[in-house]
């Protein structure tokens, strides 16, 4: 794709030139738009999830609701679900510094910030899981209704995504301390932090489309 | 789009050349319009909404395009020129098929509930 | 059966020795001749002492064009099987009348057309169609390989141990018999308790993976790896339609991925998507898997559109006539066809303004593709046409094609549709296109760049009687279809009460008995030109007189494509540099930097195979116990950091010296 020198072939260059004679090595130059690709399809993958949610997240089939779980509760708490996009905003943040720090070459901060992404990641996990666990526990599970099918499945998706981002990271900083930041390493960082970014986004859809659309009276 | 000018092979940073890197000022500006863009998100519903459902769910829904759009040029920094343009392509496309099968999909969902016998399991709320 | 049953065998999980069909003599013999075939292949690479040259030059492979070849001839194997199948349909219905119940009992006959349907779409048409874009994409852009190649090696291995899974549930347990889309709450557990539909499933599944990973690979070499000058409206009109196809691809097999997954979770874990109770709603299914399943058509015929330019240019011998309508008829039925998924479920019941909407839609999808006929229409006029074969698919492609899409029009009538749906009729007008467009398309495409591939042309003779066959014989078979859908016949019928129906049956089974000597003389085509090949040998690597850059190179290309990147500054960029008195260089080659060979591709594929057939057969120590190895495999190949090689440039000029002394023989 690069061309630097051209030689035209022919007498006194009548003829164009057809072909390039210097060119260099292209390794990776298609990663980035590649990885934007695949996130795009992952994010349809939310969108067919979403417009589950959006057919059949009414149908409580006389179980919990999320204004009543059926013990005189909510089945969402918005506190918790608050405290999630907090840290969820908040690790996306973490995760482009360290991105940044990587543009710099600061391998060593950029792990730093890699490794609080992650640690606020496993938080998000826990706190998903402890409301997972309520609801399990009075009642509220995948198979009572087709609302709460669609929720956990489209809650479960995201987390299962989150999961894969820390072992992501987990792989990537073995790498960055094997090898260092070199083009390879760099261009994980960049799609990991893509990636990442992307969680945060299918959270703001899942906190305002599903908790908040779900309570408001 | 097909113009293969590459200055930054000047640098060592080709490979990722066309993802855009921003500056930290751009991120803490993205940082802080998340953050008060999901707090108005939550005041809102914490308030009890403003007017009626629809209007509450309209202001929502706006607030969430809103913040999507915020991460994407402050944090992934999508622009028109990166990756020579595609990445605004793919992302536009893909948008348009998500507007197209979301509004699509609960277009037809209203009509059939509306033309169609309810199906058991439907009933909108518990025991009533 | 559900996961929570008591008595699972901890090893076999609910797979006995009852299902293995072996009291069915049809299965026993079919499982007799693939049994004897496989033995005859292994004795055969064994004493040929082949396994080596197999491992490191073909499923190893990173080579685009290698990858290419092995996605036909994946597909022609499986067009075998979907043809077999076809047969057994049309002898069936041919029979079943009068009280009698044919010779196959609707259990069989049900998993059939259900196979049927499953096997052309996804293991024939899209495996042909990968595999030509595979193939021909790289070299008409001037690109060395994709940009991607070992996800291209990966999403090969994905779509053939899918057709492997489908092939897996004639000898083992059974296929689903719910129809190629798998609606429910036929395919719910209620109705389906088998494996079947989890086989169905699965296959999909794996397969839905492959075909997507390969698209993105794809769309990535046409953004980034064109040759310099190549700007988007001096492409070929074949990557063009790749481009389309692959970006449709990406955008809308999430939506499959989504649908089965859930109608999985609904089997698996007991969940309400699209259960009759607790709220689940099964149109929600229908509604979710059409946004995939029409775009799918267009994934489909797209590329047979980019063929049809491709051969219709070369062989008139002029520039394609409205090259940039035709790159805008591609790009609108791409975005259009997001808009009309609903017209398969016209009859569901949403309403008036629902129907009407996605009638105008449909209906104007005919307004692109009518500029494209007229387009080849008026490439031809005043052309000087060679009738080689690949014109000939051409030629036939126009006629039986003009028909579908007229029928196809008239389907897009909501009113109309309510008549027609679920009828024969649907079904010969999808053939009518499946076949006489994408069929015929790549019949065509592997007349037309076989030589590329192999460096000699197929043989004339057989291929024309396999046009003429195949033409003759889909007239006859689908015409009578038509006529008994327009009567009101229901599609998927075993057995019929109304014997003045008959004879329509008994004309289809002669057509397929005619398509299928069209098959036949394809194959025979194919052995007689591998008998022949010194004969019909090409040296100049451009034995149509072609346009595009793939025929720049030479037949077979070299492992590296192009020696230099070629510089474009034409629409139909070869015929400009033979025109301008482009002359090619003797020397100054230098290295060329290429990918390497990798086996976690198919480590990988026969994982996810065990993988998913352990949880079919709910053996779950099998199932985690592959998993945990892809996972080790996966992560694993991430640490290879040294992927590729330099061709030394002595190499190189090694390979571009034998084609200078081939070209001069030639004069």
């Amino acid at each position: 794709m690069t061309t630097t020198t051209i030689m035209s072939h022919g007498k006194g260059g009548e003829p164009p030139a057809f072909h390039v004679t210097e060119e260099h090595d292209h390794d990776g130059a298609s990663t980035v738009i590649g990885f934007w690709m695949f996130l795009m399809s992952d994010m349809l993958l939310f969108c067919g999830l979403f417009a589950i949610y959006a057919w059949l997240g009414g149908h409580y089939a006389n179980g919990p609701a999320p204004l009543d779980d059926g013990h005189g509760g909510q089945l969402f708490h918005l506190p918790v679900v608050a405290a999630n996009t907090v840290i969820m905003l908040l690790s996306a943040f973490f995760c482009t510094m360290g991105m940044a720090e990587t543009r710099k070459g600061n391998a060593g901060l950029a792990l730093k910030w890699f490794g609080a992404t992650a640690l606020l990641g496993a938080c998000f996990l826990f706190n998903q899981f402890s409301e997972l666990k309520h609801m399990e526990a009075i009642g509220a599970t995948y198979q009572t209704s087709a609302f709460l099918s669609c929720l956990i499945t489209l809650v479960c998706a995201h987390s299962l995504h989150v999961i894969a981002g820390l072992v992501w990271v987990g792989v990537l900083t073995v790498q960055v301390l094997q090898h260092g930041l070199n083009a390879a390493n760099e261009r994980r960082v960049v799609c990991f932090s893509m990636f990442w970014n992307f969680l945060d986004i299918t959270w703001v859809c899942v906190f305002i489309f599903v908790y908040l659309m779900g309570v408001i009276r | 789009m097909s113009d293969h000018t590459h200055a930054g092979h000047a640098h060592g940073h080709a490979v990722t050349e066309g993802f855009g890197y921003g500056s930290v000022q751009s991120y803490l500006v993205g940082l802080g319009l998340a953050a008060v863009l999901s707090a108005l998100a939550f005041g809102l519903v914490a308030m009890g909404g403003v007017g009626s459902i629809q209007t509450t769910a309209v202001v929502l829904v706006a607030i969430a395009i809103a913040r999507v759009i915020v991460h994407m040029v402050c944090f992934l920094r999508v622009s028109s020129c990166s990756e020579e343009g595609w990445m605004m392509v793919t992302t536009v496309f893909t948008v348009m098929v998500v507007v197209i099968a979301m509004i699509g999909s609960i277009w037809i969902m209203l009509h059939g509930e509306i033309n169609m016998m309810p199906m058991p399991g439907t009933e909108s709320f518990r025991g009533q | 059966m559900s996961p929570d049953t008591p008595h699972l065998d901890p090893i076999f999980g609910r797979l006995t020795l009852g299902d293995i069909p072996y009291h069915e003599p049809i299965l026993l013999i079919t499982f007799a001749v693939v049994a004897l075939v496989g033995l005859a292949a292994v004795g055969a690479l064994t004493y040929f002492r082949l396994w080596g040259y197999l491992w490191r030059e073909w499923i190893t492979t990173v080579d685009h064009k290698r990858i290419g070849i092995m996605y036909v001839v994946l597909a022609i194997i499986m067009l075998v099987r979907g043809l077999a199948d076809a047969i057994m349909m049309r002898l069936q219905q041919a029979m079943a009348f009068n009280g009698s119940e044919g010779y196959l009992p609707p259990h069989h006959y049900d998993q059939i057309f259900t196979a049927h349907g499953v096997i052309m779409i996804f293991f024939v048409a899209t495996p042909l169609i990968v595999g030509m874009m595979n193939f021909v994409v790289p070299l008409q852009i001037g690109a060395r390989d994709v940009s991607f190649p070992y996800l291209n090696n990966l999403g090969f291995w994905l779509t053939a141990v899918a057709a492997i899974l489908v092939n897996i549930s004639l000898f083992v347990g059974e296929f689903s018999q719910a129809g190629w889309v798998g609606e429910p709450p036929l395919t719910g557990l209620a109705a389906s308790p088998g494996v079947g539909v989890d086989y169905y499933l699965w296959a999909l599944q794996i397969s839905g993976i492959g075909t997507t990973i390969g698209a993105i690979n794809l769309v990535a070499t046409i953004f980034k790896m064109r040759a310099p000058g190549m700007n988007l409206m001096k492409m070929p009109v074949f990557t063009w339609t790749s481009l389309c196809v692959n970006a449709l691809i990406v955008i809308s097999f999430p939506f499959l991925t989504i649908s089965i997954t859930l109608l999985t979770l609904d089997r698996l874990f007991g969940m309400h998507f699209f259960t009759t109770e607790l709220g689940g709603n099964p149109m929600a299914y229908v509604n979710l898997v059409w946004i995939w399943g029409h775009p799918e058509v267009y994934i489909l015929i797209l590329p047979a559109f980019g063929v049809y330019s491709e051969v219709a240019a070369t062989f008139c011998g002029k520039r394609l006539f409205g090259y940039t309508s035709m790159v805008y008829a591609t790009v609108s039925i791409t975005v259009l066809g997001f808009l009309v998924w609903l017209h398969h479920f016209f009859t569901m019941g949403s309403g008036a303004n629902i129907n009407a909407f996605f009638g105008l839609m449909t209906a104007l999808i005919a307004i692109p593709t009518g500029v494209k006929v007229y387009n080849w229409l008026f490439t031809m006029y005043r052309g000087r046409v060679r009738f080689d074969v690949p014109m000939l698919w051409t030629i036939s492609f126009m006629l039986t094609f003009l028909l579908g899409g007229l029928t196809g029009v008239l389907c897009s009538i909501p009113a109309a549709d309510f008549q027609i749906h679920n009828s024969l009729f649907v079904v010969a007008h999808f053939h009518n296109v499946a076949i006489g467009a994408i069929v015929f398309a790549m019949l065509a495409a592997i007349d037309y760049w076989f030589p590329k591939a192999f460096g000699f042309k197929l043989e004339p003779f057989w291929g024309k009687l396999s046009v003429a066959f195949w033409t003759v014989g889909f007239f006859i078979a689908f015409l009578p279809i038509y006529i008994a859908g327009f009567m009101g016949v229901t599609r998927r019928t075993q057995s019929f009460d109304d014997p003045s129906l008959q004879i329509y049956f008994v004309i289809a089974a002669i057509g397929g008995f005619v398509i299928l000597l069209g098959v036949v003389f394809f194959l025979i085509q194919l052995f007689v030109s591998i008998v022949n090949r010194e004969k019909l040998r090409d040296t100049t690597g451009d034995p149509w007189g072609g346009r595009t850059l793939e025929w720049a190179t030479s037949s077979p290309p070299p492992a590296y494509n192009f020696a230099f990147t070629p510089l474009v500054h034409d629409i139909d960029a070869w015929t400009d540099m033979k025109e301008r008195g482009y002359r090619r260089p003797l020397d100054g080659f230098k290295a060329i930097h290429m990918p390497s060979n990798t086996s976690t591709g198919i480590f990988l594929s026969v994982l996810l195979l065990a993988f998913s057939f352990a949880v079919i057969w709910f053996m779950w120590w099998l199932a985690a116990l592959s998993f945990a190895l892809m996972l080790v495999i996966g992560i694993g190949h991430t640490f290879n950091y040294n992927r590729s090689f330099h061709i030394p440039a002595d190499v190189v000029a090694r390979t571009e010296g034998e084609r200078t002394r081939l070209l001069a023989q030639q004069g």
